[in-house]
């Protein structure tokens, strides 16, 4: 459904603030109507990627094309571009209606049509009755569905969303992540979404941007990031991880062995590519692909957190350490009480390893 | 405890308001002394103040100066402000003291400064002295108040607005002014009751032609001890109190001065 014109694209951008680089050469390629998250934690430069995008910061070097166009020197105000932010940032001297209408207005747009596209944008997240009401009359999350109407309404080229849930609570936050997605889906409207929190990342993305220290360390679907890490930042930040210290035992075209704890574990060569044989690794496990039974370590449940349809066991083993394991809920209560002996398989394991 | 407290509260507004309530019932005495308490009630010192031709020129001159030189200073205090508050640059934080030094000098001191550095310029006691006098010494209130509605204004109503295709212009007539209007209207409010209330430095700026209604009442003063004064006064607080309690209906009294948050 992706078409393949493209909708955004980054060469090389860099951004310095004085002596510190906030962003360092970012390449990016995004397709006509695809959710791209731009992930990473605070001070990561997502923001100030997005606000390059924007126009509210000029590159040091490189280039920004929105829609095929060049728009590196272009202000903001003619960028075409939509914008959602985390404190909504609505007119509080504008009722609902002419804040959504805010972009049309100036953009000359006749007063019927106008009219019409407020209504519609309205209708389209669902606040149809509150055209007359003042901002702060409205809820958070009402608030959030203004500021997402206001930035639609203009049909933008490009929809930029700064963390737009972080100031709602968690009930709402899973609520507005449903609607902004079907929403998105519908419109086709290409989105770049940054947030720092991996969970709304991974559930609404067609593909996920991997930030930290000012680069982009991986690009790839939820999936890709998630299990082929390319990074060990990516693999420590992505999920849970176990990880154990290990060898490389030998490269073997796109697979390598690793030796950890007394195993051997095939892992993807990728990350490997130019260590040695024997050069010490850091293997990373995921908790759901290891199993509380089979061939594997001896150790012991020393914590065990019941969450409900899962639980989580740490399991302290002579060989490894401590290894998080995660299984189901009903059968942690039922047979792993804190100090019961267990053994971890890792036959269903899919780990990656990194050079130290 | 509440009995206390309730008393308390009483007697300082009593304390506050006593010099007021004097003046004022003083006002009404027909005898030609200023004295306390009244023989009589008359409104024969209300006719002489509104007829006494200094008073009358006095207060036009007031009105003009006031209107004038807090308008003025609006416009400069919230270009300031805006500078000051949301770009950073050389200089600032010298151009913030600068701005604010008023409040430490007396206005005797500016007064006598702006009286010398006309007559250098021989621009003595015309009235671009007063104003230019005045605009200095409301300015500080009107940053205070206009900085207030800057803090509680998100930066980013502007950032949105140009990414929805306002250019700069637009945005500011739009959004950036009508955000801060509570600080202008207050800050302006501010500004024409000081101005309008100065005396010290005016004593020294103004001449006869360019007196202002306090220099007027000083002057009236030192040649008569009648109870016009008083009742000049008594009008003064009544105008002032009107100008409040407008102000109070239409923009809330706690956002004009600044105790309240001005986003709700």
């Amino acid at each position: 459904m992706h078409g393949t014109e493209e909708a955004l694209r980054l060469d090389g951008v860099t951004k310095r603030f004085g002596a510190v680089t906030a962003l360092h050469e970012a390449w990016l390629r995004v397709a006509d109507g695809e959710f791209v998250t731009l992930l990473g934690p605070s001070g990561c430069g997502k923001t100030t990627l997005l606000n390059l995008i924007a126009g509210f910061l000029d590159a040091d070097r490189g280039e920004i094309f929105v829609g095929g166009r060049l728009v590196t020197q272009t202000p903001v105000w003619e960028r075409d571009i939509g914008l959602v932010f985390q404190s909504y940032a609505l007119f509080p001297h504008m009722d609902v209606a002419r804040n959504i209408g805010y972009g049309l207005r100036a953009r000359g747009v006749g007063r019927s049509e106008a009219q019409a596209r407020v209504a519609e944008a309205l209708a389209l997240v669902r606040l149809s009755g509150l055209a007359d009401r003042r901002p702060r009359q409205l809820s958070g999350g009402q608030q959030q569905r203004v500021a997402l109407a206001r930035a639609l309404v203009i049909r933008p080229r490009l929809l930029l969303l700064d963390e737009p849930f972080s100031a709602l609570d968690r009930n709402l936050r899973a609520e507005m992540q449903v609607e902004l997605k079907e929403i998105q889906r519908r419109l086709g409207v290409t989105t770049i979404f940054v947030t720092h929190d991996q969970g709304e990342a991974m559930s609404m993305s067609d593909r996920v941007a991997v930030m930290s220290e000012g680069r982009i360390l991986q690009v790839g679907s939820p999936e890709e990031i998630y299990r082929r890490p390319a990074h060990r930042f990516v693999a420590g930040f992505i999920g849970d991880a176990t990880v154990l210290p290990g060898r490389l035992e030998r490269l073997d075209g796109a697979a390598a062995v690793v030796r950890a704890a007394g195993l051997a574990f095939t892992v993807p060569a990728g990350p490997l590519s130019g260590a040695a044989p024997g050069a010490a690794v850091s293997l990373y496990l995921r908790p759901e692909h290891l199993q509380p039974e089979g061939e594997g370590l001896a150790g012991r449940v020393v914590s065990r957190a019941y969450l409900g349809d899962r639980a989580e066991l740490w399991i302290e083993t002579k060989a490894a350490g401590r290894l998080l394991l995660r299984v189901p809920g009903h059968a942690a209560l039922a047979r792993w009480p804190v100090g019961a002996a267990i053994t971890v398989g890792f036959a269903g394991a899919e780990p990656v390893a990194f050079p130290d | 405890m509440i009995l206390a407290f309730r008393l308390l509260v009483l007697l300082l507004l009593v304390f506050v308001m006593l010099p007021a309530a004097v003046a004022i019932v003083t006002a009404f005495d027909s005898r030609s002394i200023i004295a306390f308490p009244p023989q009589d009630f008359s409104w024969r010192w209300f006719h002489r103040a509104l007829s006494y031709e200094d008073f009358r020129t006095g207060f036009a001159n007031s009105l003009f100066v006031a209107a004038v030189a807090s308008t003025a200073a609006v416009v400069i205090g919230a270009m300031a402000a805006y500078a000051i508050d949301r770009y950073s640059f050389r200089g600032k934080a010298t151009l913030e003291a600068l701005l604010f030094a008023p409040l430490a000098i007396p206005h005797f001191t500016l007064g006598l400064g702006a009286l010398i550095v006309a007559a250098q310029l021989g621009q003595a006691r015309g009235w671009a002295v007063v104003i230019l006098a005045h605009i200095v010494l409301v300015l500080p209130f009107v940053l205070r108040s206009l900085y207030i509605s800057l803090r509680n204004t998100d930066p980013r109503l502007e950032l949105v607005a140009l990414s929805l295709g306002a250019r700069p212009g637009r945005v500011i007539l739009t959004v950036t002014l009508p955000a801060l209007a509570p600080g202008i209207a207050g800050g302006w409010l501010f500004a024409a009751i000081l101005s309008f209330n100065e005396f010290t430095a005016s004593l020294f700026v103004t001449a006869q032609r360019t007196q202002t209604l306090p220099v007027a009442m000083y002057n009236y003063v030192r040649e008569y001890a009648d109870p016009s004064m008083a009742a000049i006064s008594a009008l003064y607080i009544l105008l002032t109190t009107l100008v409040l309690v407008v102000a109070n209906r239409f923009l809330g009294l706690g956002r004009v001065l600044g105790t309240e948050d001005a986003r709700h």
